[in-house]
C-alpha cells in the first residue's frame, strides 16, 4: 500500500531520521559508554515489541483464514527478490538501534550550547547581562 | 491465605493506564501513511510512556524523600530552597538519571520513528498540501524572515531540524512528523485530532461570553493548527489569521485546516515579536496556545505588548499554559514540572514558568482588574481514543488541562458592547 509513496531513499532516510536535534543532549550515566548501552537496549526493547505485535498480527490473520499450517514457517526459504528486502529492512533496522553512537558522532562537530547556557541567554532581559 | 496475598500486592501495585493504539488518531487527508511496524512501534512508545509516567516517574518523590533530600540536609543543614538546588542534588541520583535516560531515550526513538515515517514518503506529502495550498491566497509565507535565536539555536523537544528545516521544495515533513507524535506525547488524551485545547477553549469562551462576537481573531505560534482548528470551526462567522516563523508548518496547517474544512483562516509566516502590518485596534481575540514556554525573556514583553496593540478596546486576550511556578506549588513539583527544560529541549520552559504572567500583562497594557485566570480542562469527542485515555494520571505538566492567562482590553469597553447585542 505504501510502495507508492514518493520521498527520501530509505536509508538515507533511516540516517537523517536519527539526526541529533540540536543542543547538548544531558549525561544520564557517567560514561558515555553505559549511556549509548542503555540508548541501544531501550531500542532493542522497542524492536522485540514491534516483533512481537508483527507475529501476532501474523497468527491473527492466519488463523482467521485458516491458512497457518503447522510446518510452513519453518521450511520457508524467500526468493532473491524477497531476501534482498529482507535485507534492506535489516539495514534500517541497525540503524535505527545505533542511533545514539550516531548522535554522538554528530556532536563531535558542532558546538552546541547546552540548556544551563541556553535558559541563561534566553533568561536574559538586556543583552548585556 | 492466597487471597490474602494477592490482596497485599495489589494494594502496594500501582496501576498502568492502557494507552489507546496510534491507530485511534483521526486521518485527515494530509496525515502520513504507517506501515504494521511503525504503528508497532508508536504502540509499544505510548506504553512505554504510559508505564514510566505510572509507575516509575512517582519514585522520583520516593528517592527524594528516603535520601536525596536527607543527604542535602545532612550536607547543608537546611532544606533544598529552589527547584535548581533539587534538581542538581536529584541529578546525582541514580535512580532519577537512569529514569531520565529512558525518558529521554523514548523521545528521542519517537522522533526517530516519525522522521523515518514522514521522510520516506516527503514528495507524497508535499504534493498532497500543495493540491490544497497552489494558488490558495489563504497561505503567506515569507522566504526572507529571519528565524528567532530562541527557534534557530535549540530543537525545541529533540525534533531534529526543528519546526522550519527544509529538505525538498514545499517540504511539510517536519509538520506531518509533529502531527503523528503530537498523539503518541499525549496518548489520545486530547482527542483523536489532538484538538483538545482549541475545542475546550472554544467551548469556555462561548459558555462565559454568549455575547463576545468577534469579527477578526489574531493565533500566534499556529504550529500545525491543532488548537485553532475547532476555535475556527465553532466560530465560522469569525476571520481567523495564523502566523508562525516556520514555512513548513504552516504550509501543512493551512492544508490540514482546509482538509477538515476551516476554510476561515489565513495562514501568514511572520513572527509575533513585530505585528507591525496590523493596525492598532484591527483585532477582537488575540491569542497563543501552549507557545509562550518556546519563546526567550527578551521576546515575550515584546509579543505581549504587540499583542496588547493590535487588540481592540473590548477585546479578549488568552494564552494557555501550564501552570506557573508560584509560592503555593511545592519546590519538588516545580523540579518535576522542570524536566523537560533541561532534558526535552525546552531551555526558556524554567524562566518562563516563573514569570509573573500577570504583571507582564500588565506592563503590556493592560489594567490590573481586566487580568484573569481560568483553568481550561480538554474537550474530547467521544471516541475511542478519549474513551481509554479519560483515566490518565496527572504526569506532572501532562495532563490534558491548561491555565489560561487572560485579560480583556478595558472590560467595561466589552461589558458595554455585549449590554448593545442584548
Amino acid at each position: 500500500m505504501t510502495d507508492s509513496l514518493k520521498g527520501m531513499d530509505p536509508t538515507q532516510a533511516a540516517l537523517l531520521a536519527n539526526a541529533k536535534s540540536k543542543g547538548k543532549r544531558p549525561n544520564y550515566f557517567k560514561d558515555t559508554m553505559a549511556e549509548n548501552h542503555f540508548s541501544i537496549t531501550m531500542s532493542l526493547v522497542a524492536e522485540l515489541a514491534v516483533a512481537r505485535e508483527r507475529i501476532d498480527s501474523l497468527e491473527r490473520v492466519l488463523m482467521s483464514k485458516g491458512i497457518l499450517g503447522e510446518d510452513d514457517i519453518e521450511s520457508f526459504i524467500p526468493d532473491d527478490d524477497a531476501a534482498q528486502a529482507r535485507q534492506l529492512s535489516q539495514v534500517e533496522y541497525s540503524a535505527r538501534i545505533f542511533r545514539s553512537m550516531q548522535q554522538h558522532l554528530e556532536s563531535l562537530k558542532t558546538d552546541d550550547k547546552s540548556m544551563d547556557e541556553m535558559a541563561e541567554i534566553l533568561g536574559q532581559t538586556t543583552d548585556n547581562e | 491465605m492466597t487471597q490474602s496475598i494477592s490482596k497485599s500486592l495489589n494494594d502496594s501495585v500501582a496501576s498502568i493506564d492502557v494507552p489507546p493504539p496510534v491507530t485511534a488518531a483521526k486521518r485527515h487527508q494530509l496525515y502520513p501513511q504507517m506501515q504494521h511496524d511503525d504503528r508497532a512501534r508508536l504502540n509499544y512508545i505510548m506504553a512505554c510512556y504510559r508505564m514510566t509516567a505510572n509507575v516509575l516517574t512517582p519514585g522520583n518523590e520516593q528517592v527524594y524523600k528516603a535520601r536525596v533530600k536527607p543527604e542535602f540536609q545532612a550536607q547543608n543543614q537546611r532544606s533544598p530552597a529552589s527547584r535548581h538546588e533539587v534538581r542538581q542534588s536529584m541529578n546525582q541520583d541514580p535512580f532519577h538519571c537512569l529514569w531520565g535516560a529512558l525518558r529521554r531515550n523514548l523521545m528521542e526513538m519517537r522522533q526517530q520513528t516519525g522522521r523515518h515515517v514522514v521522510l520516506k514518503q516527503n514528495q507524497t506529502l508535499a504534493d498532497k498540501a500543495n493540491d490544497y495550498n497552489q494558488s490558495s491566497a489563504d497561505l503567506e509565507l515569507n522566504n526572507d524572515l529571519p528565524l528567532p535565536a530562541y527557534v534557530a539555536e535549540v530543537d525545541h523537544h529533540c525534533m531534529p531540524g526543528s519546526y522550519y528545516t527544509e529538505m525538498i521544495d514545499d517540504d511539510v515533513a517536519p509538520a506531518a512528523n509533529y502531527d503523528l507524535g503530537f498523539f503518541v506525547t499525549t496518548a489520545g488524551s486530547i482527542g483523536g485530532l489532538c484538538d483538545g485545547a482549541g475545542a475546550a477553549v472554544a467551548s469556555w469562551v462561548k459558555q462565559e461570553f454568549p455575547n463576545f462576537k468577534p469579527k477578526r481573531m489574531l493565533d500566534i505560534g499556529v504550529a500545525a493548527g491543532h488548537s485553532l482548528v475547532p476555535i475556527a470551526l465553532a466560530f465560522p462567522e469569525t476571520q481567523f489569521v495564523a502566523i508562525d516563523v516556520s514555512a513548513p508548518m504552516l504550509r501543512y496547517a493551512h492544508a490540514r485546516a482546509k482538509a477538515l474544512g476551516a476554510n476561515n483562516i489565513k495562514f501568514i509566516q511572520m513572527s509575533g515579536e513585530d505585528l507591525s502590518r496590523f493596525d492598532d485596534q484591527s483585532f477582537d481575540w488575540v491569542q497563543s496556545s501552549v507557545f509562550l514556554h518556546e519563546l526567550s525573556a527578551k521576546s515575550l514583553p515584546l509579543l505581549l505588548s504587540e499583542s496588547a496593540r493590535v487588540l481592540k478596546d473590548g477585546g479578549l486576550t488568552l494564552h494557555l499554559e501550564q501552570p506557573q511556578y508560584d509560592e503555593g506549588m511545592p519546590i519538588f513539583e516545580q523540579f518535576m514540572r522542570d524536566w523537560d527544560a533541561y532534558n526535552n529541549n525546552e531551555p526558556f520552559w524554567s524562566a518562563m514558568h516563573a514569570t509573573d504572567l500577570d504583571a507582564e500583562l500588565e506592563r503590556s497594557g493592560f489594567a490590573a482588574e481586566d487580568i484573569f485566570h481560568a483553568g481550561i480542562k480538554a474537550v474530547v469527542d467521544p471516541d475511542q481514543a478519549s474513551k481509554r485515555s479519560k483515566q490518565l494520571k496527572e504526569d506532572y505538566g501532562r495532563a490534558p488541562v491548561w491555565h489560561a492567562y487572560g485579560a480583556w482590553k478595558q472590560s467595561s469597553s466589552y461589558e458595554n458592547n455585549g449590554d448593545k447585542e442584548k
